[in-house]
């Protein structure tokens, strides 16, 4: 595996977007290790895309959040510990 | 980090930073309230169950949210016998993106954002949201957009490099 080949595959895009297989992720961290600027560039790929969706949030019905947690209270007893 | 301890309050504030973005990817894909709602509870319960299974030395927090919300919503759809389906919303209503450094994410500025990625250039949109937000692979792009393999992974690192520079990041 080159430098060449894993920024032209896809494959740094893919991981960015949670998107890669176990076997893809090996080789996305493999490339971490080879060349750090590569792990560089994929964080920033996933900062931006975090940028780019909390721009999008949409507002969630406030009842939710009480049902949630009721619903962690009742299966979790761990849940209650804060 | 507090969530693998299974905080409550930890992971309140989680709900509180990151539930609107997680659910605008649902309704991307989903048009129908309640069941996006019942996805999102989903989610988080997901979240919290399997916070463990987190590597941050494998990626963002952010990045592992998302790619359950995703999941969770194609397995929801498919088992509705629904096909992937992307949904544009012009509808989108404003949140607050206030997310606490303890998390070591980034707090945004979701006004200058929205601003920004309006921007981004439709086709480049298109790719990044057909990816991004409806799980679609490489290979499901290039059928849908009839456009070769090797382009759609061009064109996918090249709308990712516009929208950093239209961040600022």
């Amino acid at each position: 595996m080159t430098k060449e080949y894993i920024i032209s595959s896809g494959l740094l895009e893919l991981h960015a977007f949670g998107q890669t297989t176990e076997v893809e992720a090996a080789q996305v961290l493999q490339a971490y290790i080879n060349w750090p600027d590569v792990k560089e560039d994929v964080q920033n790929m996933e900062k931006t895309m975090e940028a780019y969706t909390v721009s999008n949030g949409k507002s969630v019905n406030e009842d939710l959040k009480n049902k949630l947690f009721s619903a962690l209270q009742a299966s979790d007893n761990k849940f209650y510990n804060t | 980090m507090l969530l693998q301890q299974k905080d409550q309050s930890a992971f309140a504030y989680l709900y509180d930073n990151y539930s609107p973005a997680l659910n605008s990817v649902i309704l991307k894909m989903i048009d129908d309230t309640q069941l996006s709602e019942d996805i999102l509870q989903e989610t988080f319960v997901k979240i919290w169950n399997n916070f463990g299974q987190y590597d941050a030395s494998k990626g963002r927090l952010f990045t592992w949210m998302i790619n359950i919300t995703r999941n969770l919503t194609i397995d929801t759809l498919r088992s509705k016998g629904f096909k992937k389906q992307q949904k544009i919303s012009q509808d989108e209503n404003f949140v607050s993106g206030n997310i606490d450094k303890n998390f070591n994410v980034t707090k945004f500025d979701t006004i200058v954002l929205r601003k920004q990625v309006q921007f981004l250039k439709p086709d480049q949109k298109i790719i990044i949201d057909l990816a991004y937000f409806n799980g679609y692979t490489q290979e499901e792009i290039s059928k849908e957009m009839r456009i070769p393999l090797g382009t759609v992974k061009t064109r996918m690192r090249t709308a990712i490099i516009e929208l950093r520079k239209l961040l600022q990041f």
